[in-house]
């Protein structure tokens, strides 16, 4: 909304300075987004006389025109405009000067004679006026006098943005004049007296509930009469047209009291109006030419023929005031405002009419409004009469709240004394009763004491409350135990060398169903998505990094060593499920550097899962996969079971979709939280006093044998001193595959004697034979 | 003492410039059969009184020598040391071998930051479903529907009826509410994802925000400012000015907008911030008493106050980045720069 600093003015005794104006704009909570000048365009037109006419010698439609400057200079002008004689005033713009259509006006050769600058229309200057082609200036200002010092001057504009709240009562100057006179302790300039309804039978109200307060006047035009120029320089300045004096009244009205009124051309109409809700699929045209199909929700003013307006919206074609028009009833409405809202959001009407009446409209405008049209329009000569009249319904009551002042200062936190509030709330033109606050009929957006808080808050400025902390009971402040162990997994993670990525939950449905390993149900759906490839809520977080790996390895060569931890969601019926999920990728690649490193390895994975298992303390295992998904290297992938509860996987993904990500191959883990956790309580174990012995075993095993068979049978038959088993060595030569393993022995109650470990070994080593594997020899 | 006296002996074992040498000089002179030792042997034969001037000279003799031989022994191992060591040179220029360690992502270490002086002022975490009812996420918070407030917010819906994708932390405020079942006090944080149909330089669809709520007897706008205050200023520095403006949120009665000093100006005025020197931070307000009241509270007997900002916002300002959309491209290049000393923060 564009706010007019001289338009304020009009409504306050006395005018601070334009940066205090801003000030108390944002104090109110208006955000002013820009703030312009409006009149530069007119500082370079000037008055001027007209000395001598005649005929241009190359035209017959052109004449040459001499003009008088204000220091006596002559300047010959060509032009088409009929009027302009000899004694005429008219305003002039020289060279250079740019018009208000962005025309910069320059020296031209017309018909072979030079025309610098132009005399001026009312219509080029962005006016209207009644003088014909030229504008013919009959006030009495000296010559020189530029267009700027007739309008008043420059005008400060400021582009306010309007919070909703403030927008159901502030988009109008009166209340923002209002509003700033109440912070600044300077008094408004009182309103014109009420209009005077009569009781004539033009209009019926049948939805008084939607309609509380209807008034139509009939007024009479005398034709061919122009708005006065303040009111054509205040509605220009803040972007309105001008269109014709009884619309150029409706338009001052709405932006000065918000208040929305509509002309009908009477001549169009048919008997009497009815303020009625549509009927089904009734249709009307409305006047910008659409056509609309209206419902039984829709509020209109109808006559005898159907809709003429749809009511707080938006005009007819029918009985639309046009140039020629004579003779108007002014509608003075007040609607309800949550239908009308819903109604242009419906129909997608966003009117000036429609942003007032949707957001709430000051009642008591009503009674004022066709006063304040019929001054307008006798100041510019327009008014021929004002007939019959109507008022139905009556103004609703104000809402009250209970005073509390005690309460209004807790909410603050200040000590601020009765008397201070009471204040702030009469100045912003709350009635104080014996125990109750009136709030005035406009404030729609005020209910509760918060909201008397609030404006006392901003009258007096909220730097006049002073910061603190709260002094409150203590109270523990408690973590969440499952996202302290979220939390506890990115540290764990990042501990062994992978950096955290963050994707976005929102996936491709196609890419997705690649990478699903059977168990993860039906996926949540967005039905708006912004697109195709963001329209479902993940259910893995695997392709999520896969695209991060796509997006990496498509501009440099860094090795992929990333996680993320994150979260995937499910469908179960109508509920949705949202649990925690680990990926991690690892490309599995030499790693070209000096000092050498270890080329990272399926391992690495598989020891990250161990990592976490015990550092968590899940009593998870990894094992044999059945039924491996085709995305996985079925050669080496393991399942993750924690408790019996398969909760993710281990291994390699298939080289073949690696490769489709610029990777050789890649390793990956999957890991989802339980559902109930149960970790494993851990105790600290003193260490043994005794020494321990070592024994390396060097053991050739059978392709097909797994380690884990071979680890099984050593811990079952090493005997009650068996500590700890290392793999130490693998060879793979033409015996077939060597292992060397290095057992630990050690007891809590003595020194162990070569022959208790001996018997231990043998123990092991024919163990060992009963799956095949046996002693390198 | 023959051809040599014995000091002259330990001149020449100073002297001596290999090991080899010296084993030489101590097998001959006080080695199992060396000169000394051999003269020792033959004391007994001499008179007493000659017995002990002969021994006395003998053994100081003696010690001199193994002192000698000890003394040149540690200048000739050390000097052998020296050279092998020097032999085993490296070229300590050439890059070290920096540990494996990842890092958290720029966004988590801020949630964290954020937590963490919350968590010190005596805030609990709590924790809200992504996708939530349309209850949660408007009618609870006084946004019924066809109110203008959620035209402010552009939401994602799902193919099951009554669900949205949250468009804010907002809904965790009543689910709170809700679990203290009336107790007091209520001080909570919630972060978490959020999203709305955005998608340009300065918006994404997916977010992160921390909500905030405090919910007790006596709370005001004042402890609302105090405490905001305390942790902006933690956050990005105690030399950050603070400001709160009025504005709106359907949520909150009165409802203040947070500003801080423009980092790019210091507060002067530039381009960033419109000229103004501040830049918003975050919306706050006291709870409204509708919210209030459909958390389980009655607002006649309690108020509370309630916050909500951006993680991204925050992060932004504390990296100097310009671009969101930096923060969700994942680019390792970008991420792996925040080893450097953005590392510690």
């Amino acid at each position: 909304m564009i706010v007019s600093y001289r338009w304020l003015s009009r409504h306050l005794e006395r005018m601070p300075d334009p940066d205090t104006v801003q000030h108390g704009l944002e104090q109110l909570g208006l955000e002013v987004a820009n703030r312009t000048t409006f009149g530069q365009e007119f500082e370079a037109v000037e008055l001027v006389e007209v000395m001598r006419r005649v005929p241009h010698p190359a035209s017959d439609h052109l004449s040459l025109v001499t003009v008088r400057r204000a220091q006596g200079e002559a300047v010959q002008v060509v032009t088409g405009a009929k009027n302009g004689h000899p004694g005429d005033r008219l305003w002039y713009a020289p060279p250079g000067t740019r018009l208000p259509d962005g025309r910069v006006l320059e020296t031209r050769m017309l018909r072979g004679i030079e025309s610098p600058g132009m005399l001026l229309s009312a219509e080029e200057l962005g006016y209207q006026a009644t003088t014909g082609d030229l504008w013919v200036w009959e006030g009495r200002e000296a010559l020189g006098t530029t267009f700027l010092d007739v309008i008043g001057g420059l005008d400060t504009l400021y582009d306010v943005e309007l919070t909703p709240n403030l927008a159901q009562y502030l988009q109008s100057m009166r209340h923002l004049a209002q509003e700033l006179g109440a912070i600044w302790d300077i008094p408004l300039v009182p309103l014109t007296a009420p209009f005077d309804y009569g009781d004539a039978p033009l209009a019926d109200v049948l939805a008084p509930d939607r309609c509380p307060l209807y008034g139509l006047v009939a007024i009479r035009l005398k034709p061919g009469a122009a708005s006065p120029l303040w009111l054509q320089t205040l509605l220009r300045a803040v972007g309105q047209r001008i269109i014709h004096p009884a619309v150029d009244a409706t338009n001052f009205v709405l932006w000065d009291l918000g208040e929305p009124l509509h002309a009908f051309d009477a001549q169009q109409l048919h008997g009497t109006l009815q303020v009625r809700l549509a009927r089904p699929y009734e249709v009307m045209t409305l006047l910008d030419g659409t056509t609309l199909e209206l419902s039984a929700r829709d509020l209109v003013i109808a006559d005898d023929e159907g809709p003429v307006a749809l009511a707080g919206i938006m005009g007819g074609a029918r009985a639309q005031v046009h140039a020629d028009t004579i003779a108007i009833w002014l509608e003075c409405a007040h609607f309800s405002s949550e239908p009308i809202f819903q109604s242009y959001k419906r129909h997608r009407l966003v009117t000036d009419a429609a942003l007032h009446f949707g957001k709430g409209t000051d009642p008591e405008a009503v009674l004022v409004a066709p006063r304040l049209v019929e001054n307008i329009l006798h100041q510019g000569g327009v008014l021929e009469s004002v007939g019959p009249s109507v008022l139905k319904g009556s103004l609703p009551t104000p809402r009250q709240i209970v005073f509390d002042a005690p309460r209004i200062s807790q909410l603050l936190g200040v000590t601020w004394t009765q008397e201070k509030i009471k204040t702030a709330l009469t100045r912003l033109g709350y009635q104080l009763t014996a125990s109750d606050v009136v709030v005035p009929r406009y404030r729609h957006d005020v209910s509760h004491i918060a909201d008397l808080a609030e404006d006392v808050a901003r009258f007096y400025g909220i730097e006049a409350i002073h910061p603190r902390l709260p002094v409150q009971r203590t109270a523990l402040a408690r973590r969440d135990e499952m996202h302290v162990l979220e939390e506890a997994v990115r540290d764990l993670v990042v501990s062994a060398g992978y950096d955290e990525v963050m994707t976005r939950t929102l996936v491709s449905p196609e890419l997705e169903a690649q990478y699903l390993t059977g168990r993860e149900g039906e996926p949540v759906r967005v039905t708006n998505p912004l697109r195709e490839e963001e329209s479902v809520l993940r259910r893995v977080l695997l392709p999520s990094l896969l695209e991060v790996v796509r997006y990496n390895r498509a501009r440099h060569d860094l090795p992929i060593r990333i996680f993320e931890v994150g979260t995937v969601f499910s469908r179960v019926e109508d509920k949705v499920v949202e649990s925690r999920e680990l990926v991690a990728l690892l490309s599995l690649e030499p790693v070209l550097a000096f000092p050498p490193r270890l080329q990272p390895s399926v391992y690495d994975l598989t020891g990250l899962a161990d990592f976490l298992l015990t550092r968590l303390g899940w009593p998870g295992v990894r094992q044999a996969w059945d039924q491996v998904p085709s995305f996985l290297h079925p050669g080496r992938v393991q399942q993750i079971v924690v408790n019996g509860e398969p909760l993710g996987y281990v291994g390699e993904l298939r080289p073949r979709l690696a490769e489709s990500y610029r990777v050789k191959r890649l390793g990956v883990l999957a890991l989802r939280w339980p559902q109930d956790i149960v970790t494993t309580p851990f105790h600290a174990a003193r260490p043994s006093r005794y020494p321990e012995v070592q024994r390396d075993l060097s053991l050739v095993i059978g392709p097909r044998t797994s380690y884990q068979e071979i680890d099984q049978v050593i811990r079952r038959h090493g005997g009650e001193h068996l500590r700890a088993v290392y793999v130490v060595d693998r060879y793979e030569g033409e015996f077939g595959i060597s292992l060397t393993v290095r057992l630990i022995f050690q007891s809590e109650v003595g020194t162990l004697t070569d022959e208790e470990v001996d018997r231990a070994v043998t123990d092991v080593v024919q163990a060992l034979q009963s799956i095949d594997v046996g002693l390198r020899q | 003492m023959d051809e040599l006296s014995w000091q002259e002996v330990v001149a020449a074992i100073s002297q001596a410039s290999t090991l080899a040498e010296l084993k030489d000089w101590r097998t001959r002179w006080v080695g199992k059969h060396g000169r000394i030792t051999e003269l020792m042997k033959g004391l007994s034969d001499l008179p007493p009184e000659e017995r002990r001037r002969r021994g006395q000279e003998l053994n100081q003799a003696r010690e001199a020598i193994l002192a000698a031989l000890t003394q040149r022994e540690q200048v000739l191992t050390d000097r052998a040391e020296e050279r092998a060591l020097e032999a085993e040179r490296w070229d300590l220029t050439l890059p070290g071998r920096e540990p494996d360690t990842g890092m958290l992502h720029p966004l988590t270490r801020v949630r964290r930051r954020i937590e963490d002086v919350l968590l010190r002022l005596g805030f609990s975490l709590a924790y809200g479903p992504q996708v939530e009812s349309e209850w949660y996420n408007f009618e609870a918070l006084n946004i019924p529907p066809n109110h203008p407030a959620r035209e402010m917010q552009d939401s994602f819906f799902v193919d099951i009826p009554g669900l949205v994708l949250r468009t804010h932390t907002s809904p965790v405020q009543i689910r709170a509410m809700e679990q203290h079942q009336g107790r007091l006090p209520v001080k909570i944080i919630a972060p978490g994802l959020t999203y709305r149909r955005d998608d340009d330089a300065t918006h994404v669809p997916m977010f992160q925000q921390v909500e905030g709520l405090v919910v007790d007897h006596g709370i005001s706008v004042a402890d609302l400012m105090g405490t905001l205050t305390v942790m902006v200023q933690e956050l990005l520095g105690g030399s950050v000015r603070t400001r709160f403006r009025s504005s709106y949120f359907p949520f909150t009665e009165p409802s203040l907008e947070m500003d801080v000093t423009c980092a790019v100006c210091q507060g002067q005025g530039c381009r960033v911030c419109k000229e103004t020197g501040w830049v918003e931070i975050l919306g706050s307000g006291l709870v409204h008493p509708t919210v209030l009241r459909n958390g389980g509270y009655d607002p006649d007997q309690v108020s509370g106050f309630a916050f909500g900002m951006g993680i991204e916002r925050i992060a932004m300002r504390l990296y100097g980045l310009d671009d969101l959309r930096l923060l969700y491209q994942n680019d390792l290049r970008f991420l792996r720069g925040f080893r450097h000393q953005g590392g510690l923060r």
